[in-house]
């Protein structure tokens, strides 16, 4: 059994490592001063500035075709990548992406979606959840009525990601009540919010923040379905699901930097006339949060071969959401204890850390919806205890 | 219960030192976890400020803290116990 990497992948890998360390990582103070005062971390300005100067180094588009300019990268690799980027804190991504969803869009809805959102020139959103239907996606009811040939959109969307900055939105709407989502009831719209949507900011525990949008009579040309009525709903779990390793991922990198973080402390600071290093009760912080680290980056490079082989990723990437989320919750925790006082301070990432990992147990399916998922498919026997090996 | 009987042994000006730590100990830990899965059967809505478990998460995340962290009052608790002084 070979656990290293290819050439091309640790090539690939400390390009990043490198680019991040020297371009984003001194922006660290700035963002922790910014949002201290309540202000966003970077700018999209900024971003895009960042994301430009990455794509001199050929980092654009980590999912995308060679088609849209894109580098097309092996899931294990694009794993890697956002590890490397989970090590800053600065809300950073490499540019040049697009929601895979959009690769349902048809020629001339590429031009004018697909395209400009890889290019960075448009900014989308994915909206499934509403304010009854989170868990249970299935239950939506944001309506869409056909009018001629266009169809009106009524209702509420919430939770959304970029949902403040985007300029159009991928809704999932009910197209017929009677068939329900799962008969082919519901559909894909791609809407513009020069359409009439309109957007509210919603506080959360972490930085940055979602928002809610509301549909009152918003009318979209027929010509903006994306994909064929009826397949909505299964259009946005395949969105869900595609990318499902890449959460986990993210979060390793910032495990492994708050770690590192935590074992130099141990080296420095002295109580009682020692090194808190060599306290038993730190000691073991330390190596639970060694162990469980490693355990999760290797579920999640699984899971993400498990996607470069063709095979169904399901089960492997709700096991690596599922434990990912899990292991950063408790070393993001165990990280602030070894910090003391210092640790639950605005002076240090670790309280902000600790805020955002919580988030990973609740989005993208809950913990409890993953094991919904795991469970699901051992007990019928899709999957088989043992994987791939089995 | 053990924060009744520290208040217990207060009352009786009896001495109450481990029994203090230990629901110290117990009650901070327990304050993060109930936060968190109560934060948990919220789902998103736990996440958003206009929800008050959030905060109460934040809150109760600094009991174990200060005022002696958790590893400290292992320390105390175990030194009552056994004699051993474990601390430097
Ligand atoms: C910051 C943030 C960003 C988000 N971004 C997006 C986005 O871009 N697009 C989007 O569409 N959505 C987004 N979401 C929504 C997110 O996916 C939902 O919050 C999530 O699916 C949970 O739904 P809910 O909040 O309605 O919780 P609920 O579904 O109401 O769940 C409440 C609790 O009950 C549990 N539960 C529910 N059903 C069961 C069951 N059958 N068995 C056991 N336990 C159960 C849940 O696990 C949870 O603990 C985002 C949410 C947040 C907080
Ligand atoms: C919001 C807030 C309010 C506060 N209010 C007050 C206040 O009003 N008055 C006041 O005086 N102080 C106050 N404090 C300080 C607080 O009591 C200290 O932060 C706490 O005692 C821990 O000390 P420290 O931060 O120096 O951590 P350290 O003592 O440096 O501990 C670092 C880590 O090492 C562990 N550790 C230390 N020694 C040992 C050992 N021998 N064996 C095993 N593990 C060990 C600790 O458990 C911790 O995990 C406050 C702190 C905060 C965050």
């Amino acid at each position: 059994m070979d656990f290293s990497l290819t050439d091309e992948e640790k090539a690939i890998r400390d390009t990043a490592r490198a680019f991040i360390r020297r371009e984003v990582m001194p922006l660290e103070q700035e963002v922790l001063r910014r949002e201290r005062a309540h202000q966003p971390g970077i700018t999209r300005d900024e971003l895009r500035e960042l994301q430009l100067k990455a794509k001199e180094f050929g980092f654009w588009g980590l999912s995308t075709p060679e088609e849209h300019g894109g580098m097309n990268l092996s899931a294990v690799a694009q794993s890697l990548i956002w590890t490397e980027i989970g090590r800053t804190f600065v809300p950073f991504r490499f540019g040049g992406e697009a929601d895979n969803i959009l690769y349902y869009a048809n020629e001339s809805q590429k031009a004018e979606y697909l395209i400009p959102t890889i290019e960075g020139e448009r900014i989308s959103c994915f909206a499934i959840t509403e304010p009854g239907a989170g868990s249970d996606a299935a239950n939506i009811k944001l309506s869409a009525r056909p009018d001629g040939d266009d169809w009106i959109l009524n209702g509420e969307k919430t939770f959304i990601t970029n949902g403040n900055d985007a300029d159009f939105a991928i809704v999932v709407a009910i197209t017929d009540k009677e068939k329900g989502v799962h008969g082919g009831g519901s559909t894909a719209f791609l809407v513009d919010r020069s359409m009439g949507w309109k957007s509210e900011w919603i506080q959360v525990m972490g930085e940055g923040g979602p928002a809610a949008l509301v549909f009152d009579n918003v009318r979209v040309p027929g010509r903006n379905i994306l994909g064929e009525v009826g397949q909505g709903f299964q259009l946005g779990m395949q969105w869900i699901g595609k990318g499902r390793y890449i959460i986990p991922s993210h979060a390793i990198g910032l495990c492994e930097r708050a770690l590192q973080m935590a074992v130099d402390y141990a080296n420095t600071r002295e109580t009682f006339g020692s090194k808190i290093a060599s306290y038993q009760a730190i000691q073991w912080m330390i190596a639970d949060s060694e162990t469980e680290l490693e355990a999760a980056r290797w579920l999640i490079l699984r899971a993400a071969w498990t996607v470069d082989q063709g095979m169904d990723p399901r089960h492997s990437s709700s096991m690596s959401k599922l434990f990912g989320a899990r292991v950063a919750n408790d070393i993001i925790d165990r990280v602030m204890q070894i910090h003391g006082g210092m640790g639950y301070t605005r002076e240090l990432p670790i309280e902000r850390w600790y805020r955002y990992v919580r988030l990973l147990r609740i989005f993208e399916g809950t913990d409890e919806m993953q094991r919904l998922i795991i469970s699901r498919d051992l007990l019928r026997g899709y999957t088989k205890i043992g994987g791939h090996l089995a | 219960m053990l924060t009744w009987r520290v208040a217990d042994l207060i009352d009786r000006h009896e001495p109450f030192a481990t029994e203090a730590s230990m629901a110290k100990l117990f009650a901070s830990e327990a304050a993060v976890r109930s936060a968190s899965n109560a934060l948990q059967v919220f789902g998103g809505y736990g996440y958003v400020d206009e929800t008050p478990v959030g905060k109460y998460l934040r809150d109760a995340r600094v009991t174990t803290l200060y005022e002696g962290t958790s590893q400290i009052q292992h320390l105390l608790i175990g030194r009552a116990l056994t004699g051993v002084n474990a601390f430097g």
